[in-house]
C-alpha cells in the first residue's frame, strides 16, 4: 500500500510538471538568495579579517604616538632597556600603481629580522629566502605575495611603476612569497628603511608591533607615558572595522531574510496547492482505509522531494549568485568601511547549512499545515469547493486577527527597544502582520466590488473568481504585497537617504574648489593660494586616525580664518554658542554617527589620548554627517596642532568671491600648485557628483537584493496564479462552450490576475511606507546613527503597484493562452 | 431555425487514425426535431454531439449548419455560432461556481448583448426555481443545478440545444423531470434538441434516434436493437 501511495504521489507530481517545476524553482530561488547573501557577507568578512591580519599577524599590542609617528629610537630601547623580545617596527603607507590602472596598494615596511614571531604572510626571513639580502640592501626592492604578483602580472626581477605622494618610483620585485590564502592581497613589502625613504618618514615609525602578556603590557604602558607614546590593543582597529561593517551586513542579511519570508509564502502556497489538488483522491484513499498518518507522510514526502531538488538547485544558484554579489558587497565595504577589503568568494559551511535549513526545513514546515489538513479529509467524497473556500474565509479572518496582533507586537518591540536586532524583529513582525492581513484585505475589496458587478456576469467572473478562491489567492496576495512593499520601502529609504545626502552636500560643500595632493601641503603653500586675487579665504584640513583602545577615532582638524565657522549643520547644540566654543575653547563638534556609536551627548566630556597623556574636550555640538559611518571629531586646527604637534595640511578648501572668473582662478590655483606632486584642484560640483556616484555604488547591493526579493515574489505569484487558473480549466471550457471568445476568456483570466495584483499593489503601499519609515527612522538610526529626512514621492509607490499588476498579468499569460487554445471538450473532460 | 446535416463524420485522436472514436457517421437533423443519440459508454455518442455543436472539429467529413461547413469557420465565427445559435447542457451541470444562479443565467444574455428585462426571473420560474437567483450553485441539489443549466442553455433563445447525458447524475424522479422540462421547453419554442442519453424511456419521445456502436452509426430512426444499450 505504501509503495502504491508513494507512486500515486509521484505520479501526481509528474502529471503536473508545470506546477511541480514552479515549486522547485520557488524553493531554489529562496535558497539561492539566502545562500548568496550569506556567502557574500561571509566572504567580505573573511576578506576584511585576512587583510587586517595580514598587517597585524600575531601582534597583541601596538605602540603608537601622534600623527608624526613613533621615534625609531624607541624600538632600540624596547629591545635593549626593557627586554621586549617580540617587537617589530612597522611603516605603512599608501601607493598607487602608476599608469592607467591607478589601483591603490599598501606599502608595508617591516624589519625581516624581527618578523619571525609575528607570522605575517610577508616579511619573515624564512619566506623571503635569498631575496632577503636584496631587500635589505636596496631602497627600490620590494616583495609581493604570490596572488598579488599574479594579479599585477609581474615576476621576480620585473619592475613595478608606482606613485607615492605624487612621485613615480620604479620598484624592483625582489621576491614573490608563497601566499596560498592570498593574505597579502594589496600589500607591497619593503624593508623598513626603504619604506621610510619611499614614504619620506626617515627616523619615524608608524607603530611598533608587540607580542606581550597583559602584565607586561601594563608595565610597559606606564613606561611609555614618558616616551610620548602609547600602548593600544592590536585588535581594537580590527574589531572596530568589523563591528562597523557588521551593521551593514545585518542590513543585507535582513534583506535576504525578506526573500526567505516571501519564499516561505511561495513554498507554503505551492505545497498547499498540492494538498488541495489531491483532496478528491485523498478522499477516495481515506474511504479505502488509508490512515491519516500515511496520507500525511505521502504529502510530506512529496514536499521533501520537491524541497530536495529545489534546495540542491538553490545551493548551486546561490553559489553562482554569490560570485556576483561578493563584488558588490566588497565595493561598499571598500567605499565606506575599509579600503583594503578585497577578496574572492569563500565557501562557508554555515552558509550552506542555512540554505539547507531554509530549503528543507522551511519546505517541510510550509507543507505541514496543508498536509495535516489533507490528512484530515473525511473518508467520503472530498469536501466541496464551497466548503473549502468557506474554511479559507474563516481562516482569513483568523489570520487577520493574528496579523493585527503581529503588527501590535512589532510596534511594541520597536518602541520598547534600542538595539538593531530588536528593530529587525519588529520589522519582521510588521511584515508578517501585514502578510497575514492580506487575505482579509482581498476579501474586503472583493466584497466592496461585488455590488458594482452585480448583474454583470463577466465582471462577476473577474471579481468572484479572484475572491472565491481565497484558499489559493490569499497567500499569493500576501507574498506579492510583502515583496512589493519591500521594493517600495527600500526605494523610499534610498530616495530619502539620497535626498538627505544631497541636502547635506549642498550645505557642507561650502568651498568652491577643493585642493588635494597625495602628499601634504605646507602653510606657506596654502598662504600663497589664499593670497590669489578672487580667493576670499581658504580652509585648511587635516585628517588623523587617532588610535585608541576602543578603535581609531577620526579627527578632522579644520583651520579657518578668524570669524569663519565650519559649514556643518548642527543637530544638537545652539549654533552661536557651539561655534563660539569651537573657535575658542577646548571644545569639539562630533558627527551624529560618532555620537551614536560612542554614546556621546551634547555637553559631554570626551577624553582622547594625545601623544603624552590625555585631553578632555567638551562636546559643543553634534552635526549632521553622512561621509563616515564610524564618525568624526571636528577640532579647531590650532587646538589640534597644539595637542598633536602636527601642522601638515591634507586638504585645502578655496572660497572664492562671486564675481570671479572661476576657470581663470582655477588655472591660477593650478599654477601655484605646480611644485606639489600630484596636486589636484576639484570644483565643488565635481565633488558633489563624485559623492553621489559613491552613494549610488554603495546602494547597488541593496538594489540588487530588493529586486531579488521581487523576483521571488514574482515566481510565487506566477506559481500561485497559474495553479489557480489551471485548476479552473473546466470552468473556462464551459465559458468557451457557451460562446465566450478566446479574447474574452483571456480577458477574464487576466482580469482576475490583474485584480489580485492591484489589491496586492495597493496593500503594499501603506506597508511599503511603513517599512520605509522603519528603515529611515529606526534601522538606519540604530545601525549608523544617521538621522535623515523622509522623501516620499509618488513614483516608487506607482512603480510598486505597476510591478504587482504586471507580475500578476504576466502570470496570467500562460494559463490564458492555454485555456484559449485548449478545445472546450478537453477542459470539460477535466484534462490538464 | 437551424438545419444540421452531417456527412461521413470521422474523429480520431492523436496523430494517426489508430484511436478512431467516430467513423463515417452521416445524418440530417431538421429544425425543431428532438433527436436522441444512444450507445454504450465510449461508443462515440458524446463525440458526435461535440462535433455537431462545434465544440470540436472533425478529423474527416463535414458538419453543415444551414449549409455552412462549420470546419471552414474561423474560431471567432465558430464561437459566435455557438454563442448565438446553440445552448449546451452537460452531464456535470457545469455551472460557474463563482457566479450566483442568476448571474449564471445572465451570462449568455451578456455574451450575446441581449438586454435584460425579466428573463432571469421568468426562466427561474419556468424551471421551478423562483426566487433562487441569489443562491450559489453548490448550495443547490443536483436536479436543481441541472434545471439551472437548462435555463442557462435556453435563456438566449438558441436554435439548437445540445444536451450530453443531462440526466446521468440524477435519480429517476429528477431525470424524468429534467427530460420533460427540456422536451417541453424546446417543443414549446420550436427549438431543435439533440440529446445524448442512456435513459431508454426518452427514446420513445424522439423524432429521430441515432444509435452509435463502436464509433459507427448502426441505426437511425429505428427502434433500439436489443443488446445495444
Amino acid at each position: 500500500m505504501k509503495r502504491l501511495l508513494l507512486r500515486s504521489g509521484r505520479s501526481d507530481l509528474r502529471r503536473h510538471p508545470l506546477q511541480t517545476g514552479l515549486a522547485i524553482v520557488g524553493v531554489a530561488i529562496a535558497v539561492g538568495v539566502v545562500v548568496a547573501v550569506d556567502l557574500a557577507n561571509y566572504s567580505a568578512r573573511e576578506a576584511m579579517r585576512v587583510s587586517l591580519e595580514s598587517v597585524t599577524g600575531q601582534t597583541t599590542h601596538q605602540i603608537v604616538a601622534g600623527p608624526q609617528g613613533v621615534n625609531e629610537s624607541l624600538y632600540a630601547e624596547l629591545k635593549t632597556d626593557y627586554g621586549v623580545r617580540s617587537a617589530a617596527p612597522v611603516i605603512e603607507g599608501g601607493l598607487t600603481l602608476a599608469g592607467k590602472q591607478r589601483r591603490p596598494l599598501t606599502l608595508l615596511g617591516l624589519d625581516a629580522f624581527a618578523e619571525g614571531p609575528f607570522q605575517r604572510p610577508l616579511g619573515s626571513s624564512d619566506g623571503l629566502g635569498e631575496a632577503f639580502n636584496e631587500l635589505l640592501l636596496s631602497d627600490q626592492a620590494i616583495a609581493l605575495g604570490q596572488g598579488e604578483a599574479k594579479r599585477l602580472g609581474v615576476n621576480v626581477g620585473d619592475q613595478l611603476a608606482v606613485q607615492i605622494d605624487g612621485l613615480v618610483h620604479r620598484l624592483t620585485i625582489a621576491a614573490v612569497v608563497p601566499d596560498p590564502e592570498d593574505q597579502a592581497r594589496g600589500l607591497v613589502l619593503a624593508d623598513i628603511a626603504a619604506a621610510q625613504t619611499l614614504l619620506g618618514r626617515d627616523g619615524r615609525l608608524d607603530r611598533i608591533d608587540l607580542i606581550l602578556t597583559d602584565a607586561k603590557a601594563q608595565t610597559l604602558s606606564a613606561v611609555l607615558e614618558d616616551k610620548k607614546a602609547r600602548l593600544v590593543p592590536a585588535a581594537a582597529n580590527a574589531t572596530s572595522v568589523l563591528a562597523m561593517s557588521r551593521a551593514f551586513q545585518v542590513n543585507l542579511t535582513a534583506l535576504s531574510l525578506l526573500a526567505v519570508v516571501v519564499g516561505a509564502f511561495l513554498v507554503f502556497n505551492t505545497l498547499g496547492f498540492l494538498a488541495v489538488r489531491r483532496r478528491p483522491s485523498i478522499g477516495v484513499l481515506r474511504a479505502m482505509g488509508v490512515q491519516r498518518r500515511e496520507i500525511l507522510w505521502q504529502v510530506l514526502g512529496d514536499a521533501l522531494l520537491i524541497a530536495s531538488i529545489g534546495t540542491v538547485a538553490g545551493l548551486a544558484l546561490g553559489y553562482g549568485l554569490a560570485h556576483a554579489l561578493v563584488g558588490l558587497v566588497l565595493q561598499t565595504v571598500n567605499d565606506v568601511y575599509f579600503e583594503r577589503a578585497a577578496g574572492e568568494l569563500v565557501l562557508s559551511q554555515w552558509s550552506l547549512a542555512a540554505g539547507l535549513l531554509v530549503g528543507l526545513g522551511g519546505s517541510v514546515l510550509a507543507a505541514l499545515a496543508p498536509a495535516r489538513e489533507a490528512a484530515a479529509t473525511p473518508p467520503r467524497a472530498a469536501l466541496s469547493r464551497a466548503d473549502l473556500e468557506t474554511r479559507a474565509r474563516r481562516l482569513a479572518k483568523r489570520a487577520g486577527i493574528l496579523g493585527i496582533m503581529a503588527l501590535l507586537m512589532g510596534a511594541v518591540v520597536i518602541a520598547a527597544s534600542t538595539g538593531l536586532i530588536a528593530a529587525f524583529v519588529g520589522l519582521f513582525a510588521l511584515i508578517l502582520g501585514a502578510a497575514f492581513l492580506a487575505p482579509l484585505i482581498m476579501l474586503g475589496v472583493g466584497t466592496m466590488l461585488r455590488p458594482l458587478v452585480r448583474g454583470r456576469p463577466i465582471g462577476g467572473l473577474v471579481v468572484e473568481g479572484a475572491i472565491a478562491s481565497l484558499s489559493r489567492t490569499g497567500v499569493a496576495v500576501a507574498a506579492l504585497s510583502v515583496a512589493v512593499a519591500a521594493v517600495i520601502g527600500v526605494a523610499v529609504m534610498i530616495a530619502s537617504f539620497r535626498g538627505s545626502v544631497i541636502d547635506w552636500l549642498e550645505g557642507s560643500l561650502a568651498a568652491d574648489f577643493y585642493i588635494t595632493a597625495p602628499g601634504e601641503f605646507s602653510d606657506q603653500q596654502a598662504d600663497r593660494l589664499a593670497d590669489l586675487n578672487g580667493v576670499e579665504f581658504i580652509s585648511r584640513s587635516r585628517w588623523y586616525s587617532l588610535p585608541t583602545a576602543d578603535g581609531p577615532v577620526e579627527i578632522w582638524a579644520l583651520g579657518l580664518p578668524a570669524g569663519r565657522h565650519p559649514e556643518v549643520e548642527l543637530r544638537q547644540g545652539e549654533p552661536k554658542a557651539a561655534m563660539q566654543a569651537f573657535a575658542n575653547d577646548q571644545a569639539v563638534l562630533v558627527s551624529e554617527p560618532f555620537a551614536a556609536r560612542r554614546e556621546v551627548t551634547l555637553g559631554d566630556r570626551l577624553t582622547l589620548p594625545k601623544a603624552q597623556g590625555k585631553s578632555v574636550f567638551r562636546v559643543a555640538g553634534i552635526y549632521r554627517d553622512y561621509a563616515s559611518p564610524t564618525g568624526v571629531v571636528l577640532m579647531r586646527r590650532d587646538l589640534y596642532e597644539r595637542l598633536y604637534a602636527d601642522s601638515r595640511i591634507a586638504g585645502i578648501g578655496a572660497h572664492v568671491s562671486a564675481e570671479v572668473d572661476r576657470e581663470a582662478l582655477r588655472d591660477q590655483l593650478e599654477i601655484q600648485l605646480a611644485g606639489v606632486p600630484g596636486a589636484r584642484v576639484i570644483d565643488n560640483a565635481a565633488v558633489f557628483t563624485q559623492s553621489l556616484v559613491i552613494f549610488d555604488r554603495t546602494f547597488a547591493i541593496t538594489e540588487v537584493l530588493r529586486w531579488l526579493a521581487g523576483l521571488v515574489a514574482f515566481v510565487g505569484v506566477v506559481s500561485a496564479l497559474m495553479a489557480l487558473h489551471l485548476d479552473r480549466l473546466r470552468e473556462f471550457a464551459v465559458l468557451r462552450a457557451i460562446g465566450l471568445s478566446r479574447g474574452g476568456l483571456a480577458g477574464v483570466i487576466s482580469g482576475q490576475s490583474g485584480l489580485l495584483g492591484l489589491v496586492a499593489g495597493l496593500w503594499s503601499i501603506p506597508l511599503g511606507i511603513a517599512l520605509a519609515g522603519l528603515l529611515v527612522f529606526v534601522i538606519n538610526r540604530r545601525a549608523y546613527g544617521w538621522r535623515m529626512g523622509f522623501d516620499l514621492a509618488a513614483q516608487p509607490l506607482m512603480e510598486g503597484v505597476v510591478l504587482a499588476v504586471l507580475a500578476a498579468l504576466l502570470a496570467a499569460i500562460y494559463p490564458a493562452w492555454r485555456a484559449a487554445r485548449m478545445p472546450p471538450t478537453s477542459g470539460l473532460r477535466g484534462e490538464r | 431555425m437551424a438545419d444540421i446535416a452531417f456527412e461521413s463524420l470521422t474523429r480520431w485522436y492523436g496523430e494517426s487514425a489508430q484511436r478512431t472514436v467516430l467513423e463515417g457517421v452521416s445524418g440530417h437533423i431538421h429544425e425543431g426535431e428532438f433527436v436522441v443519440v444512444v450507445g454504450r459508454s465510449g461508443s462515440g455518442k458524446s463525440t458526435l454531439l461535440n462535433l455537431l455543436g462545434g465544440l470540436e472539429l472533425p478529423s474527416g467529413g463535414t458538419v453543415r449548419v444551414d449549409g455552412i461547413d462549420i470546419a471552414s469557420l474561423a474560431d471567432r465565427d465558430l464561437t459566435a455560432l455557438r454563442r448565438r445559435r446553440m445552448g449546451f447542457v452537460f452531464q456535470a451541470y457545469n455551472l460557474i461556481p463563482t457566479l450566483s444562479v442568476a448571474d449564471n443565467l445572465r451570462l449568455p444574455l451578456s455574451l450575446n448583448a441581449i438586454a435584460e428585462t425579466d428573463q432571469v426571473e421568468q426562466w427561474l420560474a419556468r424551471v421551478g426555481l423562483p426566487g433562487r437567483g441569489s443562491d450559489w450553485p453548490d448550495r443547490l441539489s443536483g436536479g436543481e443545478q441541472q434545471r439551472v443549466a437548462i435555463a442557462r442553455a435556453l435563456i438566449h433563445e438558441p436554435e439548437v440545444i445540445l444536451a450530453d447525458e443531462p440526466t446521468g447524475n440524477l435519480d429517476l424522479e429528477n431525470a424524468e423531470r429534467v427530460v420533460a422540462l427540456l422536451d417541453g421547453l424546446c417543443r414549446e419554442q420550436g427549438r431543435t434538441l439533440i440529446m445524448v442519453t442512456h435513459a431508454m424511456e426518452v427514446t420513445g419521445m424522439a423524432d429521430q434516434l441515432f444509435t452509435i456502436r463502436e464509433g459507427r452509426l448502426v441505426s437511425a430512426d429505428n427502434p433500439v436493437p436489443a443488446g445495444v444499450m
